[in-house]
Parts: C-alpha cells; sequence; structure tokens
C-alpha cells in the first residue's frame, strides 16, 4: 500500500515543528555583542557585557562571597590596584594612629552621594562597617578582630583593634564586603537591595533588566563623584556557570569578556581574534598535619619530600605548561615572595635519598597522604605525587576525599592523616599564615603543628611599623618556612580570562588576570573600541 | 472520568508529600549546610551556631519540615536562605524557562517523531531499517554532547540563532523562540528517536490487523485508512510515552539549561544544591514534582479519551 501524497498533511505537521525552528534562525540576532556604535561624547561605549562564572547569592555586599559583581554598584572605601598598589577611592587619606597597629583611620571624600540619596560621611560610613559586622557573612574572619568603629570627626572613622592588625587597608578594598559601603537607605531596608542598590559606585543597579540566576544588569551613575572613569553607559553580567556556554557566547560575540576558562578549553579553543589574558591564582602545596613525632619530625626528612618532588615535570606534564614551579610559601607577586628563593628547591632524588638515610630512614617510610576532590579533580595530582615520592623509597598511602569541605575538615581533624595536599588561593603571606597555613587551629593546620620562630615572626609581622617592615618581616617568615619545610609547595595554577579584540586593556598583574571593569581611574580600567 | 482525574489527584498530592519529606531529609544527610556556606572554610563553631540559630537550622529536622509544610500548605515556599528572595518568585522566573523548554521538546519530538513513524511504516522496508538505525543514534546520543554541538555549530560557527541566553516573551516573541530553538533541538532528539520508534511499530501492527483488511475490501481509499483509522489506534501506544518523553526533557532540561545558560529551574537547583539552600531545593523538587503531576494526569485523561478499554476499566 502507498501513500505518497497521503502522508503530506503528516508530513506537513512535522514541517511546523521545524519551520519554528528555522524560522526563528532567519531573524537578525540582536545581541549585545554585535553593536558597533562608536563611543559618546563623554568617552564611553554603550554597553559590556562579561560572562561570568559565578551564580549570584546575593547582590548584598556583604552577603555575597564573591565581590567581582556587586563592586560596579559599590566602590570601596580604598580601591587595590591589579599592581597591588591602594589607589584612594571613598577615602582620600589612611592610616594607622601610634604604634602597634590597632588603631586605623580614614578620611573621607567629600561630595559623595549613595544612589538612593544618602550623602557619604563619617556616620553613614559607621552605619556601613557595623551593618558589616554584624551579619555573618564569608568575610568576616578577614578583616581582623575589630572592637569599635566610631566617628571621629564629620569625614573622619577610627577603626580600633582588639589586636595588632597589620592589613587594614587591604581589608577595606574592593575584594572585602567591609569596604564596599552601603548608604543609609539601604541599610534600613538590607533585603531591598537585591532589588535596588545603593553604593557609591560608577553604575546602578537595573532592576527592570535585571533576571535571578541569570543576568544582572547595571546602569552608569551620573551622580558618580568620577564621572570621567565610567567607561559605559550599561553593563551586563551573564551569569554562565559552563565554561563552553562562556566560550560560545563570547565567539558569537554575545558577550565581551569570558573569565575563568579551564586549562582544556583554552587549549583545545580556537581564539583567533580574541584576547587571552593568563593569571596565576591559586597554589598547591603538601602541607604536614603532624611534626611533632615520626619522620615529619625530622626537617630533613621533609626537605627531602621537598627536593624528591619534580615541578618542573608536574607543570609540562600534568598541568601541560598552564602553571608554574612553586618553591616557596608566598606565590610570585604577593607580599612576602622572595626573589632569592626562586631555584632553592631543585628536583634531586640523590639528595632527598642521602637526606632520608641520614634522618635514619633510608629504606623509606610511609606516609599517609589526603587529597580532595575539592582542590584536585579525581585525586589525580595525589596519584603522581605518590608515583614521584615513590622513587625517593616513600610509600605513600593516598586517601582521596570526595565530597565536601566539611568532609574534608572532619578527614583533615581526624588525626589519620600525615599531610594533605591542597589548593590555596594566591594572597600576601600573612593573611595565609593566620587564616590557613602554619598559625595552628588554622584551615590546614588544625592540629596544632608549632614553630615558635614562625609565630614569632607572624607577631612581629602584625604589628610593623610600615609597609617596608612589613613585607621584610613577611619574607624573613617565608625564608624560614623554607628552611624549615614546613610545607611542600608545588605549583602555582593558571587562570585565564578570554576577551574579545574590541575590549582595550589597561595593564594587568601576574596574580590576577581579570582587567578592572570599574576603577576610580579611568586609566586603569577598560573601554571598548566600536 | 472524574474517577481518574479524583485517583490521580489524591496519589500527586500524597506523592507530594513523600517527595518534600525525602527532599528534606537527603539534604539533611549532606555534610556541610547554608550557615558553614555563608561563613565560608575557616569559621568557628561559635559563629556557625550563631547563624544556625539565626537561620533554624538548630530546630529538629521534623520540626523545620512541619513549619514548611504548614507554609507551603498556603501558598508560602518560604524565603531563600542565601539571598533574601521569596522561593517561589525565583521559582517562578524558572518555570518561564523550563516549561517552554520542556514542553517545546515534547511537541517537536512527538510532531517529527510521528511524521517520520508513519513515514517509515507506510513507505517500505529500506526506510524503516534505516529508522532503526537512526533510533539507535538519536537515543545513544548524550543531550549535553547535541547541545555543545549545536551551541559551537549552529550558534558560533553558523551565527543563526543565539550560542547562549535567554530572552523573555514578554520583552520579545521573536527573540524568546529563537534563544528557545537550539535548546529545544537538542533536547527533542531523544523524544524524535523514542516517538518514531513507537510510531512505526504501532502503525505497523495496527495496519497487519484484520479489520484493515476488511476496510480494503470495502474499498476504503487509503487516506481513510490511515487517517480514519489507523492513526486513532496507533495514537494510543504513542500517547503513553509522551509522559515519559515530558519528564526526560525535564531532567535532561538540567543540563542542556548549563550549556546554553539558560536560568531554568535546573539552573537554580544546581546553584540551591552547592549552597545547601533548603527552601529552594525543596521548591524545586515540590515543583519539578508538580509539573510532572499535572503532565501525567492531562495524558491520563487524553489516554482515557482516546481508548475505550480505560474508561470502561474505570
Amino acid at each position: 500500500m502507498s501513500y505518497p501524497r497521503r502522508i503530506s498533511a503528516i508530513a506537513a505537521a512535522a514541517a511546523i515543528a521545524l519551520s519554528a525552528l528555522s524560522l526563528a534562525a532567519c531573524t537578525a540576532d540582536p545581541s549585545p555583542g554585535e553593536e558597533t556604535d562608536p563611543t559618546d561624547a563623554a568617552g564611553r561605549s554603550p554597553m559590556l557585557t562579561v560572562g561570568s562564572q559565578y551564580p549570584v547569592m546575593s547582590l548584598n555586599p556583604v552577603l555575597t562571597p564573591v565581590s567581582n559583581v556587586v563592586t560596579f554598584a559599590y566602590d570601596p572605601v580604598i580601591f587595590k590596584a591589579n599592581d597591588g598598589s591602594y589607589l584612594p577611592d571613598l577615602a582620600t587619606e589612611w592610616g594607622y594612629v601610634g604604634d602597634g597597629n590597632t588603631v586605623f583611620e580614614f578620611t573621607l571624600r567629600d561630595g559623595v552621594t549613595f544612589q538612593q540619596g544618602g550623602e557619604l560621611d563619617a556616620d553613614a560610613a559607621v552605619a556601613s562597617l557595623e551593618y558589616f559586622l554584624a551579619t555573618p557573612n564569608s568575610n568576616g574572619r578577614s578583616v581582623g578582630a575589630i572592637d569599635s568603629v566610631e566617628a571621629v570627626d564629620e569625614r573622619t572613622v577610627r577603626i580600633t583593634y582588639a589586636a595588632p592588625f597589620p592589613n587594614a587597608v587591604e581589608s577595606l578594598t574592593q575584594f572585602y564586603g567591609m569596604g564596599l559601603l552601603i548608604g543609609p537607605d539601604g541599610l534600613a531596608d538590607p533585603d531591598g537591595l537585591e532589588a535596588e542598590s545603593d553604593g557609591a559606585g560608577q553604575y546602578a543597579l537595573n532592576p527592570d533588566e535585571t533576571v535571578s540566576g541569570s543576568t544582572v544588569a547595571f546602569t552608569a551613575n551620573e551622580d558618580y563623584f568620577a564621572p570621567d572613569a565610567i567607561r559605559f553607559d550599561e553593563v551586563t553580567i551573564s551569569i554562565l556557570t559552563d565554561a563552553n556556554a562562556r566560550l560560545s557566547a563570547l565567539k558569537s560575540g554575545q558577550i565581551d569578556i569570558a573569565q575563568q576558562i579551564p586549562v582544556a578549553q583554552v587549549g583545545q579553543s580556537a581564539l583567533e581574534g580574541l584576547q587571552t589574558l593568563t593569571g596565576y591564582t591559586n597554589w598547591k602545596s603538601i602541607q604536614f598535619l603532624d611534626t611533632s613525632s615520626g619522620p615529619l619530625a625530622s626537617a630533613d626528612v621533609r626537605r627531602a619530600i621537598n627536593l624528591a618532588i619534580d615541578r618542573e615535570t608536574l607543570v609540562s606534564a600534568f598541568y601541560s605548561g598552564q602553571a608554574k614551579v612553586q618553591e616557596q610559601t608566598t606565590p610570585e607577586g604577593q607580599v612576602g615572595f622572595d626573589e632569592s628563593l626562586v631555584g632553592s628547591t631543585p628536583f634531586d632524588l640523590d639528595e632527598a635519598k642521602s637526606l632520608l638515610a641520614s634522618a635514619g630512614y633510608a629504606d623509606g617510610f610511609e606516609l599517609d597522604l589526603l587529597t580532595s576532590t575539592i582542590s584536585d579533580q579525581g585525586g589525580l595530582l595525589g596519584q603522581v605525587l605518590v608515583d614521584q615520592l615513590a622513587a625517593a623509597g616513600i610509600t605513600v598511602n593516598l586517601t582521596v576525599a570526595n565530597g565536601t569541605f566539611e568532609e574534608l575538615m572532619g578527614a583533615l581533624s581526624g588525626g589519620e592523616h600525615d599531610a594533605v595536599v591542597y589548593g590555596l588561593f594566591a594572597n600576601d603571606l600573612y593573611t595565609m599564615v593566620t587564616q590557613s597555613i602554619v598559625t595552628p587551629g588554622t584551615l590546614l593546620n588544625p592540629n596544632g603543628a608549632a614553630d615558635t620562630t614562625a609565630e614569632g615572626l607572624i607577631a612581629d609581622a602584625a604589628q610593623a611599623a610600615d609597609a617596608d617592615v612589613f613585607a621584610q618581616t613577611l619574607r624573613d617568615l617565608n625564608a624560614h618556612l623554607n628552611d624549615v619545610s614546613f610545607g611542600v609547595p608545588l605549583v602555582t595554577e593558571s587562570s585565564t580570562d578570554i576577551v574579545s579584540d574590541a575590549i582595550v586593556l589597561p595593564s594587568t598583574s601576574y596574580t590576577i588576570p581579570q582587567p578592572n571593569v570599574v576603577a576610580p581611574d579611568p586609566a586603569l580600567a577598560i573601554s571598548k573600541t566600536s | 472520568m472524574l474517577n481518574i482525574v479524583v485517583r490521580r489527584l489524591v496519589a500527586g498530592a500524597a506523592l507530594l508529600v513523600v517527595v518534600s519529606a525525602l527532599t528534606f531529609v537527603l539534604v539533611a544527610l549532606i555534610p556541610g549546610d547554608a550557615a558553614s556556606n555563608i561563613l565560608g572554610p575557616g569559621a568557628s563553631e561559635a559563629q556557625l551556631e550563631t547563624l544556625r540559630h539565626q537561620l533554624g537550622l538548630d530546630l529538629p529536622l521534623w520540626q523545620r519540615y512541619l513549619d514548611w509544610a504548614v507554609a507551603a500548605v498556603q501558598g508560602d515556599l518560604g524565603t531563600s536562605i542565601v539571598s533574601p528572595q521569596p522561593v517561589a518568585t525565583q521559582l517562578g522566573r524558572g518555570l518561564e524557562v523550563s516549561i517552554p523548554l520542556a514542553f517545546g521538546a515534547v511537541l517537536v519530538g512527538s510532531l517529527i517523531g510521528v511524521a517520520v513513524g508513519v513515514f517509515a511504516a507506510v513507505e517500505g522496508r529500506w526506510l524503516s531499517k534505516a529508522l532503526d538505525v537512526l533510533v539507535l543514534v538519536g537515543m545513544a546520543l548524550p543531550t549535553f554532547w547535541v547541545a555543545l554541538l549545536l551551541s559551537s555549530v549552529v550558534g558560533v560557527q553558523l551565527g543563526w540563532l543565539p550560542a547562549t541566553g535567554f530572552v523573555s516573551f514578554d520583552d520579545d516573541p521573536v527573540g524568546w523562540l529563537r534563544s528557545l530553538a537550539l535548546p529545544v533541538a537538542a533536547l527533542c532528539v531523544g523524544g524524535i528517536a523514542m516517538v518514531s520508534k513507537q510510531t512505526r511499530d504501532s502503525v505497523d501492527e495496527t495496519l497487519s490487523r484484520d479489520f484493515i483488511d476488511a476496510l480494503r475490501v470495502e474499498g476504503a481509499s487509503p487516506r481513510r485508512i490511515l487517517f480514519g483509522h489507523v492513526l486513532r489506534n496507533a495514537a494510543i501506544p504513542t500517547v503513553a510515552v509522551l509522559g515519559a518523553l515530558f519528564i526526560s526533557a525535564l531532567s535532561g532540561a538540567v543540563l542542556v539549561e548549563s550549556v546554553f545558560g539558560l536560568p531554568g529551574l535546573g539552573s537554580i537547583a544546581v546553584r540551591a544544591t552547592s549552597t545547601r539552600d533548603v527552601p529552594v531545593i525543596v521548591g524545586v523538587a515540590v515543583y519539578f514534582c508538580l509539573v510532572v503531576i499535572v503532565v501525567n494526569l492531562v495524558l491520563d485523561v487524553v489516554y482515557a479519551l482516546i481508548n475505550p478499554k480505560v474508561r470502561v476499566r474505570s
């Protein structure tokens, strides 16, 4: 039986479905990346679209754990440039009062208004700082033990610390919620900040164009204190958690910047006509969990482990060149980094074996090593380390913790493991040793492996008289940690942003590949050609 | 018919209770909670306890569930723990994406699948055999891979459709259609394979039955046989697979939303799970469950309407 014509009705039904798709394809694509309007008289481009991997948990600068989105609407007290320098923003002057780094004051800029109409003065700043301190948030432990915040006069704010805190300037920058001041109207209704911003930033939240979980839209704030610094009429953040989606959006002109593209995609993608920005933002190390007894109590054994690691091979074979060798506790570009320590820990298997023999472990020993899928996908790095240490006669019993941070914490504090492989965000040495490593009770030293010399240097750094003394003390601390092989630095991993060739880039730094999209000085922020 | 609807509604309500309670229990079993997520690594136990008290996370699980259930019955799904937004508002926006996506995939998949299936059944063996191969391929292709391919080729290289993003229907109906075209295409590949095979087999089976021969002997035209008798009978098993197709599309949407950067329920679920945002996680589970219950109810009614045996049994 044949139905050549009669089934045409059914075929037509299918055609409806197909044509719906193909008709859609025939319409012009109005994506923002294709706009070619020239910059206007004020030197602004009409639109910038950034593809971000981070879901926006909150548009309240205190509640959000990642500040890269809210900084469009909220300026910090002090701006930190990519080269690490601190520039005036809402504050024009700042410094410690007296000795000991326990009292810090800053002077606020004149003529600044918040987006909902309030004026920036010392009372407004104090109210914002107190709101930060009273609200549980992920940055609270990074700002020091604050005893009180008070208005000295109309423009001067004083912060008093319960203990010496040398990082007051850093804690008031755009990377911590505390420095991103909220106006009095916003503080009166903090929940309302999700729909209407109240910062003193270059852009104000555009609630009409903002879609929860997908898009955050901002419009230029014409009342900004330095209008020439604003480079775009509108900025849109597209939340694209999948790296392939970010790359596709960039290549098809839907976005201008694709942030945080993993190594694999960078290597595989055709990136003609695009700019690649690479920085080194995370470092991996082995941290010893108990150096009070057993083989790890010997500095020679810890040094032998350091010498048995072939970091060059890790970089070339494991990371396909998308990482750099790291031999010291401070990543390059951070306060505490010591150029003289470069090359101090070469791969030397013979020396490693010799040190083990002199420490009484000529036949090697067993090391219980913990790694976590949180920072070591599949435990693959841990497995490579197993093989490398085996060459020196060290038998590594590797445990891969699959799952959450809490599971890792449980495994760390349980006392069952000798060492852990972990990745940390590259930071200045003081922040790392007081929050993550070295100091007893911190993240990667939960059982309190003590080092009195290190603790003395940390205390000295906390009370350093000025930035130079602070940096020198941290370099001394870094050298000491290297001398005693407190841990085993491995590599610094790269982080890559890919941007459209229409973007004009300011200088970026070794550690931070992301160019500033907002900065109080227009020379420090990106712009866009037609 | 009313009996069917009432029975399904009662079963659906029970299912909602089970799903929401199970979701509460399962989330509680995962190590960590919203408090540790908000405060980040390194928070002290005292800080965690204070925040847990503020968020009500220190209450017994049964009490938290009961509080939630009482409010939910009154239409209040609570507020997100992580960001102070009503859960219903967040999920409502997610539904604007996920529902058209899933329905579009079922619609396109069933229309093309029925057309291909009927064509293969009436057009001879070679096409039928080719269909067997294509069905295998269609079922085997991972949805996320198809999505990546479509985004890369059609979205990036050809530039015919947006590679990512979602446009609201209210803002731009054409833009809405364009933004959904590739995700729907990625989601419906498996559906086309499933429906076309089901349709081909059903039409084949119906065409071989005695009453078709009788109709031919009576001189009925092929058009009348196909549209008046074969398709009506063949539609019964095909309608039965649409429910499974819809559920498959809804679950597949989680991956497709990620590839195309769509702010649907799947994206919300992934985000809420990573932050242990219990009200949102339970809300997503309830919404998914509700949609599945409603769709299956509608399909049951349609099935009963076209299949007299079901009506008689009920």
